[in-house]
């Protein structure tokens, strides 16, 4: 009943010879031209919104090549990625029952259990300087009110314990860029510094345990489950040490930064930590009210999600509709302009997937899923694909992805198999 | 759920694979199994906890029992229900698209069934099932189908959901967590470094809710780190004598004024000579082009203020120069206490809550708003006590502004011009200040324990500090942080040693003992309030210790003081005496807010955005004194054990100048700055939590009053009775409308969807009795609707049928059923107190407390005791 790591020297030395071991990932060491061209590596992003759109202007009628049947008002500022994503339908989170839940299992399909994100980042982003980017606005009006339901974001750890996730542009600025206290020296100094902390909290927290209920037992699992992970971080820093971050392309964000704002300038430094290998994995927990104050909407999510009250509410739920589009476009022209280290763009090499548990009202059933990115290759883009079976379960749709992101496995949660109407053969 | 397994154990096994050798391998590899094994547990019981507890009124003799409540004979018609409607197409027989429900058990014993009723529920609500070729059930088939099935689940989730009894060794919350630190180091941490609680159905108390993340540990630790060494910073310095400082700042106002006045005319002159905007000395044209045409709002307007008649000797409030910043001196004593002084009057005859000036730090949390009674030709002077603010980082400064500027800015636009009055009965000044002074710092009684050492005897002149070796600071420190317990000597001599190691690097000696202390303040003895017990749950005593710490953070959300930690609590009289200390000592506040905000859902009171154009006597004043409305009321209930049926309708209202005005109470001069208990006229609607502004506010979005939202409020607190959750798969209704609806016809809406009516027929009626009452809760008799004024239609009935015409019969109605209220007052308070969800299993206990409090009514101070004096208080 002991710490998987009693001895405080092994971890130590482990910290020090760390740097070592690692193979020099291309990115962020390799400046200027690359001499021979690397294989670009698969990422993946989830990106989730919260409550659901407006039924009748934003979901397509009919399945088909959208170049056929035609762009909703709702997914019309997506004109000019008409042939690089996917919409299915038919697809129902069967995890997901409290319809104020919003995205609380958004990813997982069960509580309390991992996320596709995280067990995708556990296969691809084990020579990343981080093991994934779990990003999750913090708004004013609780999360429950924002439409996403319980949890610190959209990520669950393989455990099945919610994550934190970064809230703020700034937060993820100074993640990603290089700062001033950087050197290895000041780094070294953190990272031994902090290890003896750890040590010492370990000491004091072990002999509690003995006499502890198995419900008592849980919460300090719990504990010491955070005291591993802040060491796992602390080993990967140390495995970084040595190689600098990359120089910031613009500015510190305006630390007020909200809304509409917030969301752009997320997008574009997912494209940067994406385009220098920081990560290979995303997943972002939208803000939802500060967008609808930013576009002058003074109704809270949930309030307008019940849209179906009066003409003035429906149309306040358009204008959002087309306002998460035209952000969604904006992210995809960048993945396209972004260089990617084979000279292709990282739009080829990317899975992005965008939508939320709910379709619109209280409605769990026929969520909203788009996909795009060419990262998976069996998809054909350009597609609104109505499954055939009713209320498919959302997990087999993120088993498709983890299977187009190269992860070898035939299930996710509970899922009963992939979906082959999504693979072109 | 094996492949489950499998991940989890891929990912545990990960860190071994990649580099080091655990030395106990085996040993650490049997742990973590046993840990999956329970998360699996877990998974289940998480995803749907909540408690809720419904009783069925037995006989004339009001014996009250809680029992499932769907009934045999409910299930009977459910079973015809399914075999007429459902078995043909899914039964023995045929098995369309493979289901067959024939087959599923009525008694759900696990989550399977439960998932596999949701599923049949939900095609129900969605209208797919029965198809509609197919023999359809008449309405109310449909609706007595859906309600039994809706709470047959419901229940099942909750016995699913039993935890036997259990308490969680639970975390201290954010607010726990700041009175522990204060009590040790005497300062509150920063309220951005620590650890928010996580929003959640339950009490702030209740372990099981809560999570640990790596990100708390780390937070946890700069948090501890930065109070500790802000309080060994202080600790040498001295208390400084208190001293007032005065600020006159009217000269260099009007100074200032009178240069924007000077320089504005004369770039107006040259602008008429035609000069160019450099010429002028603007920067650009675009300036240039700003001012002339704002040049009412940007220079007639300070002309006009340097006009009034006593700008020389005092400030105006008015829209133009809204307050000033009385700052906190430079030296300012964290340690201490000050007082503000305004001295000042209100000019003309405004409104009412033109008189309002408030005092708010300067990172907008409201200290108070303060009504000037006098004019300005007679000043007056009015005392503000200014708490610190917790977790001060920066200098310390005060704001004091006009609560209510009102007039718009055409009105200002037109004072400029001289077209509307600057004092007088519609005045844009409204109020005079002629100096404020901040006195202090006035030093509390109490020493945080980091005093006591080092100052045992207390502060004063020649009194010298104790000379205390760091290993003793830091053992005595952790043996207060750990709340009596004697750490462990190892641990202590790591901690020393980790001093001095960083101090010999070079770290202040501060540094390096507020390092060693921030560890003891992230520990898991600290953050943790741990009760190990070896028998089963509930048939072991809490010790004096236990009991003592339980006792505290129910009553004061802190530690014990020394009395409460050396009394004899298993002696009934020591108990019961210390009992009444604790809820007389002013620390009880801290329950007094702690549990009343959370129980009247006040944390989603900031989040609600008043419309300010349609509510223009809202103002932050006003919404300051709605909040602080229901803690002070909630208090009075408590100081004079006042019953419980108070929160339905009480004769006294506990308000302010602000809220006395906004609540039409006249002859309130009495009540100028402190909340104050006013009895209400006979024939007053106000009265009880119903009609609190706090809480009419909450049954708003902002703009129009919610019926849904007040109604599901009212069944759930005062009929102890929460609405059921909302259906999954409901479609979003499609009717719209452009014609002008009252607020109750727009929710009527919602019930012309069978599936919806069920449950809103009953908490939208109760509402309905509200309507009466504004978003801000202001009283109205017309609702203006898109330029129409239609009459409201407060009529309804309660969820038993019995009918009501206004806001006095539906008090009148909920009250005979006052046990109600104070039912769900018992089964929440116990709740808090325990740390967490009261179930099925402990009706005895709630029936018990119930009938000690019912001769008197259920008094709220006598609760509250009863509540200490539970077995289930006592018992771990």
């Amino acid at each position: 009943m002991e710490e998987i790591i009693t001895n405080s020297t092994t971890r130590r030395s482990f910290l020090r010879t760390g740097g070592a071991v690692l193979a020099l990932p291309f990115m962020e060491t390799v400046a200027g031209p690359i001499s021979s061209t690397p294989k670009a590596p698969k990422r993946v992003v989830f990106l989730g919104g919260g409550f659901g759109f407006t039924k009748q202007t934003f979901y397509p009628k009919r399945a088909g090549r959208f170049s056929e049947i035609g762009l909703t008002q709702g997914l019309a500022p997506l004109k000019r990625h008409i042939n690089d994503f996917t919409m299915v339908s038919n697809l129902t989170n069967v995890g997901a029952t409290n319809p104020h839940g919003g995205s609380a299992v958004y990813l997982t399909g069960a509580a309390n259990a991992p996320s596709v994100d995280q067990l995708i980042a556990e296969e691809l982003c084990k020579d990343t300087r981080y093991n994934s980017l779990v990003l999750s606005a913090k708004e004013p009006d609780g999360s429950q009110n924002s439409g996403h339901g319980g949890g610190l974001s959209l990520s669950y750890d393989v455990r099945g314990n919610t994550m934190p996730g970064i809230e703020k542009p700034i937060e993820l600025y100074q993640t990603l860029f290089r700062t001033a206290d950087d050197s290895r020296e000041a780094l070294d100094a953190r990272l031994k510094k902090k290890q003896s902390v750890l040590d010492i909290v370990r000491v004091n927290g072990s002999k509690i345990k003995r006499t502890l209920s198995s419900g008592d037992q849980e919460k300090l699992d719990e504990y010491f489950t955070g005291i591993r992970q802040v060491e796992k971080k602390l080993e990967r820093q140390a495995k970084w040490a040595d190689i600098p971050k990359s120089e910031a392309p613009f500015g510190l964000p305006n630390p007020g930064l909200t809304g509409e704002d917030e969301i752009h300038i997320m997008y574009d430094m997912i494209i940067v930590a994406l385009q220098t290998d920081a990560t290979r994995v995303v997943s972002y927990r939208q803000p939802v009210c500060s967008v609808l104050a930013g576009m002058g909407i003074s109704l809270k999510a949930h309030a307008l999600s019940h849209y179906g009250f009066s003409k003035p509410r429906t149309l306040a739920s358009e204008e959002r509709d087309q306002k998460c589009s035209q952000l969604f476009a904006h992210f995809l022209d960048r993945l396209k302009e972004a260089k990617d280290v084979d000279g292709s763009s990282l739009f080829d090499n990317t899975i992005v997937s965008y939508g939320t548990n709910l379709r619109s009202g209280h409605e769990l059933r026929n969520l909203p899923a788009i996909l795009s990115g060419g990262g998976a290759k069996q998809i054909q883009h350009g597609n609104h694909i109505v499954l055939p079976k009713q209320d498919t379960p959302l997990s087999n749709y993120w088993l498709t992805i983890m299977q187009q992101a190269g992860i070898h496995t035939d299930t996710f949660s509970n899922s009963t198999g992939n979906i082959p109407e999504l693979l072109s053969t | 759920m094996s492949k489950l397994i499998a991940i989890i154990l891929f990912c545990i096994m990960l860190p071994f694979a990649i580099g080091y050798k655990a030395p106990e391998l085996s040993e650490a590899l049997e742990y973590d199994l046993e840990t999956i094994a329970e998360h699996e547990q877990v998974v289940a019981v998480r995803s749907t906890v909540y408690q809720r507890l419904r009783l069925i009124e037995k006989d004339h003799k009001k014996v009250i029992k809680y029992k499932p409540r769907i009934e045999e004979a409910d299930i009977k018609t459910a079973r015809v229900f399914m075999d007429r409607y459902c078995i043909d197409c899914h039964g023995p027989d045929k098995q369309k698209g493979q289901v067959r429900l024939d087959t599923i058990d009525w008694s759900i014993a696990d989550n399977d069934t439960a998932q596999r009723w949701q599923d049949v529920l939900d095609q129900l609500h969605s209208g797919d099932m029965p198809p509609w070729d197919e023999d359809q059930p008449s309405e109310p088939e449909l609706v007595k189908m859906l309600d039994t099935l809706s709470i047959h689940i419901e229940d099942a989730r909750i016995q699913l959901a039993n935890h036997k009894g259990e308490i969680k060794m639970r975390r201290l919350n954010q607010r726990e967590y700041n009175n522990s630190v204060k009590a040790l180091l005497g300062f509150v941490p920063p309220r951005d470094m620590v650890p928010e609680d996580i929003e959640s159905e339950n009490f702030d108390t209740v372990g099981n809710d809560q999570f640990f993340t790596s990100n708390d540990f780390e937070d946890y630790l700069e948090a501890g780190k930065f109070t500790a060494k802000q309080a060994l910073e202080w600790l040498p310095k001295p208390h400084q004598e208190a001293k007032a400082t005065r600020q006159d700042k009217a000269e260099e106002k009007l100074k200032r004024y009178l240069e924007i006045v000077k320089k504005g005319d004369a770039q107006m002159a040259m602008k008429k000579k035609g000069k160019s905007w450099k010429e002028m000395g603007f920067k650009d044209a675009g300036d240039a082009s700003i001012l002339f045409s704002q040049f009412l709002w940007r220079v007639d307007l300070p002309r006009r203020y340097t006009e009034l008649p006593q700008a020389k000797d005092g400030i105006y409030l008015t829209g133009l120069s809204n307050g000033f910043d009385a700052h906190i001196a430079r030296h300012i004593d964290p340690r201490g206490n000050y007082k503000l002084r305004v001295h000042g009057g209100y000019v003309g005859n405004p409104p009412e809550n033109r008189k309002v000036f408030r005092v708010q730090h300067t990172f907008k949390d409201v200290i108070g708003t303060y009504k000037f009674t006098q004019p300005s030709t007679d000043p007056q002077t009015i005392e503000v006590d200014i708490p610190l603010m917790p977790g001060q980082r920066h200098r310390h400064a005060i704001d004091v502004r006009h609560d209510y500027v009102g007039g718009s800015h055409q009105r200002n636009m037109k004072a400029g011009k001289g077209e509307a009055p600057l004092l007088g009965d519609d005045p844009w000044a409204s109020m005079w200040i002629d100096w404020m002074e901040i006195d202090g710092p006035y030093y509390n009684k109490e020493q945080s324990l980091l005093e006591n050492l080092m100052f045992p005897d207390g502060r004063g002149p020649g009194i010298k500090a104790k000379r205390i070796t760091d290993r003793e600071l830091i053992e005595t420190f952790a043996y207060h942080a750990f709340r009596r317990q004697k750490p462990n000597p190892e641990y202590i001599e790591q901690l020393y040693q980790y001093a001095r190691e960083i101090q010999l690097k070079g770290a202040s000696y501060n540094d390096a003992m507020a390092d060693a202390l921030s560890i003891i303040l992230s520990s898991p003895k600290f953050l943790y309030i741990v009760e190990p017990s070896d028998a089963p749950t509930g048939q072991q005593k809490l010790n004096n210790r236990e009991l003592a710490i339980r006792l505290s953070y129910f009553l004061w959300s802190s530690p014990p003081d020394d009395e409460l930690y050396e009394a004899n609590l298993q002696d009934p009289e020591v108990f019961s005496a210390q009992l009444d200390r604790m809820i007389q000592d002013p620390r009880v506040n801290a329950f007094r807010d702690g549990f009343i905000t959370q129980w009247a859902d006040l944390f989603r009171f900031d989040a609600i955005t008043i419309d300010q154009n349609k509510y223009q006597g809202y103002s932050q004043g006003l919404r300051y004194a709605a909040k602080e409305e229901v803690k002070q009321f909630f208090g009075t209930l408590i100081q004079e054990n006042l019953p419980a049926k108070n929160f339905i309708h009480s004769d006294f209202v506990v308000v302010d100048h602000t809220l006395a005005n906004h609540y039409g109470i006249e002859d309130v001069e009495q009540i100028n700055q402190a909340f104050t208990k006013v009895k209400l006229p006979e024939d007053s609607p106000r009265g009880g939590l119903t009609t609190q502004a706090a809480f009419l506010m909450l049954g708003s979005n902002g703009e129009r009053s919610s019926p849904v939202i007040r109604g599901a409020f009212l069944q759930e607190k005062l009929l102890h009775d929460k609405p059921l959750p909302p259906p999954p798969n409901v479609p979003e209704l499609g009717t719209q409308t452009n014609e002008p609806l009252t607020n109750r016809q727009l929710v009527k809406l919602h019930q012309r969807q069978k599936v919806c009516s069920s449950c809103h027929k009953q908490m939208d009626a109760i509402g309905y009795g509200l309507e009466n009452f504004d978003a801000i809760g202001g009283w109205r008799d017309f609702e203006f609707v898109k330029g129409k004024e239609l009459p409201v239609d407060p009529t309804s009935s309660l969820p038993d049928g019995s009918k009501f015409t206004n806001i006095h019969e539906l008090k009148d109605l909920l009250l005979e059923k006052d046990d109600l209220v104070a039912r769900e007052l018992v089964v929440s308070m116990l709740s808090y107190a325990l740390g967490r969800t009261v179930q099925f299993s402990d009706q005895n206990e709630v029936d018990a407390i119930m009938e000690q409090l019912k001769a008197d009514d259920y008094p709220i101070g006598s609760m509250i005791k009863e509540v200490a004096l539970s077995q289930l208080f006592k018992r771990k």
